[in-house]
């Protein structure tokens, strides 16, 4: 489908010769250092098509005139104004710019910890580095795809076609939801792993550090009502996953995605309150609103399909499949 | 298709959001990194990205990989960005100092990656298995292993590749059946075949370092109790011209 430039192979062993790397019967701990790595790294991935993609579609809305603004003509000389006047192509364009600038400065602070655990031999962020490396491949990767798609729709039908480049974004990015561990496989290490070995604790001590920082004062109430979702959460799946052994895998999807949009909030409540008094900073300060408006209140959808039981999944017979 | 490095966030993440100029002096390995540094490591990496890069995005694309009885060849486009990258030891950019790496920090390498990742993504993944592989050597390896694949991996001179998925198996390790056989000699035979491999066969790099999931002793029966479960995880070292590997490569995957 995509990475086209990137040769996929069979590899045929035929008796090569091989060495050991590490000690026998510990590769899992060998694999790991690399998977971890490269889970990071595929989210980035994800963040750079995103980014890439939003900057075609940016440029393009601001070119192509199509239809007029509903408020009545903004360039009467011309033959239609700018896709910008469209308050639904605004949505997409502040859709995948929250996520990505959401997502830049998520990376680094997912890089900070393996930082802070690697040369400082740090506990706590080694703690947060292995909770959120699966939220890092998966939710960089499928809001990156998200923005690639946005962002084909934002050209139209000069999204599908080849000389644009988008439909390429689109082919090249979507494996990064697929390899180094499914984006499923991802949430439910998440669940499962980080989250229930430890009764939510790394969670809670998440938040804590999250609540700990100054914020944008606009932004506080939305912010505090979010980390109490996620605890609340967090303390609900913890609970229901003793007596219900499909519940881990019936509500991971959704609930890394909930952890996903906390994070995203406190880090653009953060980047609002930081953002200089220039052009910059407007942009920052605006596009923290929309993502305050526009895209946190999913995560009021996402409390209550995690209330769900796994009934409803694990009810519809086998063989009517 | 052009690309402009979010250059301007990253600096705003680093310096106003992290405040890396608080956080790295309390680390001793980033205590002499300069501001100055920081910065110019942000904006050569945005140039490599934007100029060198970029331009191979679309052509890569078109001409995409090619199998010819054996011979894998990457896009033309190719050659000249992936010896930008790794010229400019970009490939060991966080990697270890002891062996050929910068040593910086991974907050500034994701923001670099990032960027890399825009410019080319099918380009890239060369790089970012080769760095995953690198990190695996640097904390498993031994110190002659290190010494041996560190400074030609951070040099991109040998790439590496992450061998796990076989055809009916990709998440579940347990039923997996590569297999390594322990040799006299310290070494192991490994048998069995792998799917989905990326960067496995290529023309970028003299040398091929293949990180392949196995078994050893593998166990008689293909699902065997978690107690009796044995793996261990080889590099095999793949060398297009000494005759004892014989690695047979299939067509790219569309």
């Amino acid at each position: 489908m995509g990475i086209r430039g990137s040769a996929t192979s069979v590899i045929n062993y035929d008796q090569s010769t091989g060495f050991l790397l590490g000690e026998e019967n510990r590769g899992l701990a060998a694999m790991f250092t690399m998977m971890n790595y490269a889970r990071l790294s595929v989210g980035l991935q994800g963040l750079g098509s995103g980014e890439l993609a939003y900057q075609q579609a940016a440029r393009y809305a601001k070119d192509r005139l199509q239809g007029r603004s509903p408020t009545g003509a903004q360039n009467p000389d011309a033959a239609a104004d700018s896709l910008l006047v469209h308050p639904d192509v605004r949505r997409m364009l502040l859709t995948q710019r929250a996520y990505n600038e959401g997502g830049r400065a998520f990376g680094l602070f997912v890089g900070m910890q393996l930082d802070l655990a690697k040369y400082n031999g740090d506990q706590s962020a080694q703690d947060l580095a292995e909770l959120l490396t699966p939220v890092a491949k998966a939710y960089l990767s499928d809001k990156g795809f998200e923005g690639a798609v946005m962002a084909q729709q934002v050209f139209g039908g000069h999204g599908y076609i080849r000389e644009w480049g988008i439909e390429q974004i689109v082919r090249d990015t979507r494996i990064s939801q697929i390899y180094e561990g499914t984006n499923g496989v991802q949430a439910l290490d998440l669940v499962g792993r980080k989250v229930l070995r430890d009764g939510g604790a790394t969670v809670r001590k998440l938040v804590d550090q999250m609540a700990q920082t100054r914020v944008a004062q606009v932004h506080q109430i939305e912010f505090n009502e979010a980390l109490d979702r996620l605890i609340r959460v967090t303390a609900s799946v913890v609970g229901r996953a003793k007596d219900e052994p499909n519940l881990p895998g019936a509500v991971s999807t959704d609930y890394l995605e909930l952890m996903g949009l906390t994070l995203y909030a406190w880090l653009w409540a953060r980047m609002a309150e930081l953002a200089p008094q220039d052009e910059f900073g407007e942009a920052k300060r605006t596009t923290a609103m929309f993502f305050y408006q526009r895209l946190l209140p999913k995560t009021h959808g996402l409390e209550r399909s995690i209330a769900a039981s796994a009934q409803a999944l694990m009810d519809f017979p086998d063989d009517l499949f | 298709m052009q690309y402009q490095a979010p250059e301007r966030d990253a600096q705003f993440l680093l310096f106003e959001v992290f405040r890396v100029q608080d956080l790295w002096p309390e680390i001793e390995a980033f205590a002499d990194l300069s501001e100055d540094l920081v910065r110019a490591v942000v904006a050569e990496g945005g140039r490599i990205a934007t100029e060198v890069v970029t331009p191979s995005n679309q052509p890569g694309d078109e001409q995409a990989c090619t199998w010819d009885d054996g011979e894998v060849a990457t896009p033309d486009a190719y050659k000249l960005p992936f010896a930008e990258i790794t010229g400019g030891g970009w490939l060991g950019l966080a990697g270890n100092v002891n062996f050929g790496g910068q040593g910086m920090p991974k907050m500034l390498a994701c923001i670099v990656e990032e960027m890399l990742w825009a410019a080319n993504t099918s380009l890239y993944l060369y790089g970012t298995l080769t760095i995953g592989s690198s990190l695996c050597i640097e904390t498993h390896g031994t110190k002659r292993q290190q010494e041996t694949y560190l400074p030609k991996m951070y040099a991109g001179q040998w790439t590496g590749a992450m061998a796990l998925t076989e055809s009916h198996a990709g998440t579940d390790l347990g039923i997996m059946r590569t297999k390594a056989e322990p040799q006299a000699d310290g070494s192991y035979r490994i048998s069995g075949t792998k799917v989905f491999i990326t960067g496995g066969e290529h023309d970028l790099a003299e040398n091929i370092i293949h990180f392949t999931w196995c078994w050893l002793n593998y166990p008689a029966r293909q699902v065997v109790p978690r107690a009796y479960r044995c793996s261990s995880f080889q590099n095999s070292y793949l060398t297009k011209t000494a005759v004892w590997v014989r690695a047979t490569v299939g067509p790219a995957v569309p």
